[in-house]
């Protein structure tokens, strides 16, 4: 593994080394590999608490780690991953009081910068105001692509739980957009 | 969005144009290392190894024959300068301190000659030669001092006479060999 570039080795021997003899250089490779899309979706769920969201992204690659022998690689790293990332997630939602929402908009503001993408803009505020259980469907489903059934597996709920909560969910950013479209005309 | 459970084209693609990405602040990846380290899941960072070129490692030889060197200089001025103290604190000191120190340095003597008799018969002769040379001298000086402390010592005034009585038998031996003893 030292004579071949590590971005060229596959999560599994990557995973081998990190879980057999510790290896720094191939967790750094995983962690780079996976920490973005898994950052985006954490801080995503968590409604854009930044600070809640290195949190958990840190203590899922801990939990991955310690449990990497355990993984019997039926699905990819990533997925495993985010999936423990979305646990954690969650257990973070129910565990803290949402942030207000003006300091959430002020941070959105200062994150999503260019003008031309105030459409996008809009849509991620929204999303980050929707109650977590909505939010997390919704995200679950419409960003991230998962399955109704496959929803039902990762949150514990009936298939039909979460599609009554994504029809809502999608109806709370309607609203949402609607009202602050109206505000901007006004 | 419009008020249906599907999605418009328009709602997709806006959906789909949100980012799936984003870096965190390098500083994450550090702590997550760390505190991997800290729960003995990641192996400790290897320390920093560097292999010299061909000249480094003559540098490094020299350097290491001048600290030697200057190691062994250090050594024997710290000797010289404790036996120089030694030689001071017999001339200071009165009657009573300097009998403690005539007790003191007698035992180092024979302990020290009880260290090189240990070796007897494992040394080459050539190697013990200066040890027994320096205590013959050593016993003979001692001898001397004893005579002029008090002339009528019979153990000092024997030993005299029986050392006389041998250097005269070894006197060509003596003269061939010089004797290599150095007094600090």
């Amino acid at each position: 593994m030292r004579r071949m570039p590590l971005s060229s080795v596959d999560d599994r021997s990557l995973a081998d080394a990190v879980s057999g003899s510790g290896d720094e250089r191939a967790f750094r490779e995983l962690y780079r590999r996976h920490t973005p899309a898994l950052y985006q979706l954490v801080l995503r769920m968590l409604g854009g608490m930044t600070a809640d969201a290195e949190d958990v992204v840190q203590e899922t690659w801990i939990r991955a780690v310690r449990q990497l022998t355990k993984f019997r690689w039926e699905s990819s790293l990533r997925t495993w991953v985010s999936a423990i990332g979305l646990n954690l997630a969650r257990e973070t939602l129910r565990r803290r009081a949402r942030t207000r929402t003006e300091e959430l908009d002020k941070r959105l503001e200062l994150r999503v910068a260019p003008v031309r993408d105030g459409e996008r803009i809009d849509l991620e505020r929204a999303i980050a105001r929707l109650p977590n259980g909505y939010r997390t469907v919704l995200v679950l489903h419409d960003v991230e692509g998962y399955t109704h059934e496959e929803i039902s597996r990762q949150l514990q709920i009936a298939v039909g739980t979460s599609k009554s909560q994504l029809f809502d969910a999608r109806r709370a950013v309607r609203s949402l957009l609607q009202s602050r479209s109206e505000a901007s005309h006004a | 969005m419009h008020d249906q459970d599907e999605l418009t084209p328009e709602e997709r693609a806006a959906l789909e144009s949100l980012p799936r990405e984003r870096e965190p602040e390098r500083p994450l990846e550090e702590r997550i290392v760390r505190a991997l380290r800290a729960q003995g899941l990641l192996a400790p960072p290897v320390p920093f190894r560097l292999v010299p070129p061909a000249m480094a490692w003559l540098a490094a030889a020299a350097a290491l024959v001048v600290v030697f060197a200057g190691g062994m200089g250090l050594g024997a001025w710290l000797e010289a300068r404790h036996t120089t103290q030694v030689v001071l604190d017999m001339h200071q000191r009165d009657a009573a301190a300097a009998a403690a120190l005539v007790q003191r340095t007698g035992s180092a003597y024979v302990s020290a000659l009880s260290a090189l008799a240990s070796f007897s018969g494992r040394a080459r002769p050539q190697e013990l030669q200066s040890g027994r040379e320096a205590a013959v001298s050593a016993l003979q000086a001692a001898a001397n001092q004893t005579v002029r402390l008090v002339p009528e010592e019979p153990i000092a005034v024997d030993i005299l006479q029986g050392m006389a009585r041998a250097a005269r038998g070894d006197t060509l031996e003596a003269a061939a060999e010089p004797r290599r003893v150095v007094w600090f």
